[in-house]
């Protein structure tokens, strides 16, 4: 299990750090060309990039832009506890808020039309509490993590289908 | 001898079998059904185009509470005005028991004269508006077939306005209850296309018309609740990226905050004094109503338990409140004494069962009922009821009662959209409310106003 | 003749005593000329009733028999007492003329009284003229035998018309006592009679307290189907709303013999459930009622109670 997150991470990781430096060689490669251009009698020297260090501000970020791509955790109808479908991508996040201490994260409650408003907004609050506890016993501070729930107000789907209904049972992570 | 005796006795015996007394009948069923009446079509006396179809709205008022089923113009086998004009016999095959008559005068200043008779059509089909009584020692007419006769000065813009006040005089009239055809509703209206402002509250007359915005925002606006006196609506708006309760004057749009606790703030009710909210709150762990006193800011906490409570909802007097629980698995309505604390379950049929209220003047609640996983508006008794559901639409939710008990109006699905319904309290009138384009919410229906 | 004016005299006594003997004799058949009729035999023409149950299923039956046994009864009865006037009206009769005879015995008896004085009178004025005329005395005497013989058979006739008169007084006395003998019958006859008819009577009424009874429930079935149909007719006119739930109102209607409403007041209850009880009366209008005027009686003032009742 725990292989296979460090996998999955590294999956994700690997290719940022390799487009980093395809772009990085790129844009060198380009320099150098032209280098080559200016200095074009001298054919002895060859010179190589070094890779640059991201900044840890510059790999949050990206952390962070990949994380806010998977940030949504559906639920059955009527129910409030995670599936395990969910698992990785929290704990991406779990592992973000882990790292970045001084992050925090709006776990927001949301709940599909049906039933009355006010019950909805009940059931959106236990939804966004039982990611908010899932997050917490990933080890993430109670204090980075604020919930909200916002009921049937803010439906992904209009269109009050099964279907419909499914996208808008969800909590959802906002940073 | 003997045989005359014998012969007297047997007639004895028959004469006293024909006695005077009067036979009982007892009846206990009848057609549960509208009462059939007519709305004339009021008589414009003037010079021009016709100011308003005024009679409509009496016409419709009186249709939408259930207990009266208008005439159709074209079954009308007259118009008249005036009560002297009514031919009694003509009406006869129509069955109704009373007619509304008026006429409209053009008074100065563009302003109108409308006069208008609530006239008892069975009693003038005995008495052929002839009666008579003794007065001061003569015979006069004693037009006890007329119910009501009056003529009011009106503008131009006040035609429904004054429709709606017919509707109320004829209503109690004929029913001897209170009739709520001058009250208004309040809603969220969402608009989804709009880019700026999606949420909107708004008020209007209790039947759609003459819509007003109250307040404008880009996050969502629930629940609004009116005060007793009529001046005030409680609201919940995320305005702050959290949920929190506002009060507002709708007339001086002051606005004011009155809870903002960690978690929900939700789900807010006026009591019937004016001096309370009660609210939902779930800053003790999970969700559960409370009682906040607006003038001391005091926060009394009403229910503790594990499960989900909210719903709050006022019994008239004021001693109980409604509200849903998960308590026992599956929400169902529950009702609390705010004195003892003591909890009792009311609602047992169907899935569950949200959203409750008292109807005013009577011992029954409307609901939320889920059944074979259909959602529809419901009555029932607050003892020993069996359910009784009342609408046919799909995905009802936030049913609010008028003050009078007599109407509920709800929100529903029609053609994929959000619209607001309105079905009488006998469950024998369903309409659609013809409000704005968009999403329509959470309707609150006003206390009387007048 | 020397005797010649003795002759006169006697003569005319002779002529004198035959004539009165004559009459006599006329008078006496007059007494043999009466018939004695028969008396009427009165008599029990049925035996005495016996006393028994009057079966219910042969009521009829027993009924139409009683009936015209005591047709053929009255009819017999009606025979009867027509004899008995008849008797009486002979017996009056009867009376009349015995007193008719009696005062024309007393009559015969004044006249034979008065012959006989008369008789002794002239026998004197005989004796004496016998003193003077004894020669002619034997003729005379057999005369006198001839009118004593005469007179013998005056006074037996006159015995004989005392006889029969005396017979007559027995016959009309013996008859008087059949007379009261069959009256007494008679009487007993009739109480008879009364008791027997007084059986019939009781059958006949406690036949007619049946019909009565079964006339009775018939009008009181009548009463239950009319409450039915003015039940029905007023429902169906009855516009009940929730609103009425746990109220009610008593009505009192009063219907003409056409089953028109002619009155409907209200007599108690919720203002609002009494006019819609009274509206549906009136659009009513007319109620269902019996022609029958003993039904009628009953259905025409209703105390109608509404109660409306919902699930």
């Amino acid at each position: 299990m725990r292989l296979n997150k460090v996998a999955k991470s590294l999956v994700v990781a690997i290719p940022m750090f390799a487009l980093a430096a395809c772009g990085s060689t790129s844009t060198v490669d380009q320099d150098s060309q032209q280098t080559n251009q200016a200095v074009e009698q001298n054919d002895t020297i060859v010179t190589a990039p070094v890779e640059k260090e991201l900044t840890p501000a510059e790999k949050q970020r990206l952390v962070l832009q990949e994380l806010r791509k998977e940030h949504i955790i559906y639920f059955d109808f009527d129910t409030a506890s995670v599936s395990s479908t969910f698992a990785a991508l929290l704990d991406a996040h779990a592992a973000y808020l882990r790292n970045n201490t001084g992050a925090t994260v709006l776990v927001e409650g949301h709940a599909d039309e049906r039933g009355t408003p006010e019950y909805n907004i009940a059931l959106g609050e236990r939804r966004g509490k039982a990611v908010a506890k899932y997050l917490e016993g990933l080890g993430v501070n109670a204090s980075q993590i604020e919930t909200v729930s916002y009921g049937e107000e803010k439906p992904l789907d209009n269109s009050r289908t099964e279907a419909g209904f499914s996208k808008n049972r969800r909590a959802v992570l906002v940073y | 001898m003997k045989l005359l005796t014998k012969l007297l006795c047997i007639c004895g015996a028959v004469v006293s079998l024909s006695s005077h007394a009067a036979l009982d009948i007892v009846i206990t069923e009848g057609v549960d059904s509208a009462r059939k009446i007519a709305v004339v079509p009021f008589k414009w006396l003037g010079t021009g185009p016709r100011p308003s179809p005024i009679s409509d709205v009496v016409a419709s008022d009186l249709r939408f509470s259930g207990r009266f089923s208008p005439t159709g113009k074209f079954s009308m086998p007259q118009t008249p005005a005036f009560s002297k004009d009514i031919d009694y016999q003509a009406w006869l095959p129509t069955q109704i028991e009373a007619m509304v008559i008026g006429t409209i005068k053009p008074y100065s200043d563009g302003r109108y004269i409308v006069g208008f008779e609530l006239i008892d059509v069975l009693r003038g089909q005995v008495t052929g508006g002839k009666a008579q009584m003794l007065n001061g020692g003569q015979l006069v007419s004693s037009n006890d077939h007329i119910l009501e006769s009056r003529e009011t000065v009106i503008s131009a813009t006040e035609f429904r306005q004054y429709g709606h006040r017919i509707s109320d005089i004829v209503y109690e009239k004929l029913t001897g209850d209170r009739g709520a055809f001058r009250t208004k509703i309040a809603y969220v209206l969402v608009d989804r296309a709009n880019p700026k402002y999606k949420y909107r509250l708004m008020i209007a007359d209790f039947d759609g018309h003459n819509e007003t915005e109250i307040l404008r925002s880009k996050e969502p606006l629930m629940s609004p609740s009116w005060s007793p006196d009529g001046t005030k609506l409680a609201y919940a708006s995320f305005e702050n990226r959290r949920q929190q309760i506002f009060i507002q004057d709708i007339y001086t749009q002051k606005r004011e905050k009155v809870s903002s606790y960690r978690g929900i703030n939700s789900a807010p009710k006026w009591s019937p004094d004016g001096k309370s909210l009660a609210i939902v709150l779930s800053k003790d762990g999970n969700p559960d109503v409370y009682t906040l006193h607006l003038a001391t800011q005091k926060l009394t906490r009403i229910t503790k338990n594990r499960a989900i409570d909210t719903e709050p909802s006022w019994s008239p007097d004021g001693k109980n409140l409604l509200f849903t629980s998960e308590r026992g698995g599956k929400p169902q309505i529950y009702q609390v004494n705010l004195q003892s604390k003591r909890i009792s379950r009311v609602t047992f049929e169907g899935e569950m069962n949200l959203g409750g209220s008292y109807i005013p003047n009577n011992d029954q609640i409307v609901v939320v009922n889920r059944t074979r996983g259909k959602y529809h508006i419901a009555k029932q008794a607050l003892k020993f009821g069996s359910l009784q559901v009342l609408t046919k639409t799909r995905l009802d939710e936030s049913p609010s009662i008028a003050p009078n008990g007599s109407m509920v109006i709800y929100g529903t699905m029609h053609r994929g959209k959000q619209v607001l319904g309105l079905v009488s309290i006998d469950g024998r009138f369903k309409a659609r409310l013809p409000v704005s384009e968009g999403e329509v919410k959470a309707p609150a229906w006003s206390p009387f106003i007048f | 003749m020397s005797s010649r004016p003795y002759f006169n005299i006697a003569l005319t006594l002779s002529v004198i005593l035959h004539i009165v003997f004559m009459g006599g004799l006329f008078l006496g058949s007059l007494f043999e000329d009466k018939k004695v009729k028969p008396m009427p035999q009165a008599s029990i023409d049925k035996p005495i009733v016996k006393a028994a149950v009057v079966n219910s299923s042969d009521v009829q039956k027993q009924v139409d028999k009683l009936k015209k046994q005591k047709i053929d009864q009255k009819n017999a009865e009606k025979k009867r007492q027509d004899k008995l006037k008849r008797e009486k009206q002979r017996i009056k009769d009867l009376e009349r003329q015995r007193k008719k005879k009696q005062a024309e015995k007393v009559a015969a008896d004044k006249a034979a009284k008065q012959s006989r004085q008369k008789a002794a009178k002239e026998k004197k004025i005989a004796d004496k003229a016998i003193k003077q005329a004894k020669a002619k005395q034997k003729a005379e005497a057999a005369k006198a035998k001839t009118a004593a013989n005469e007179r013998a058979k005056q006074e037996k006739a006159a015995a004989d018309a005392k006889a029969k008169r005396i017979a007559a007084d027995k016959a009309a006395k013996l008859k008087a006592e059949k007379l009261r003998k069959e009256k007494l019958k008679r009487q007993q006859e009739a109480k008879v009679r009364a008791e027997q008819e007084a059986m019939i009577a009781e059958q006949m009424a406690a036949e007619q307290t049946q019909v009565n009874q079964a006339r009775q429930r018939r009008i009181l079935s009548e009463i239950e189907k009319y409450t039915l149909l003015i039940s029905a007719a007023i429902q169906r006119h009855w516009t009940t709303d929730e609103s009425m739930k746990g109220k009610q109102c008593v009505l009192n209607i009063k219907l003409a013999p056409s089953g028109t409403v002619f009155s409907v007041k209200p007599i108690s209850g919720d203002r609002f459930v009494c006019k819609s009880a009274q509206d549906a009366v009136y659009k009513a209008n007319t109620l269902p009622v019996s022609k029958d005027p003993q039904v009628y009686a009953k259905l025409k003032e209703i105390n109608l109670t509404v109660q409306p009742e919902f699930n």
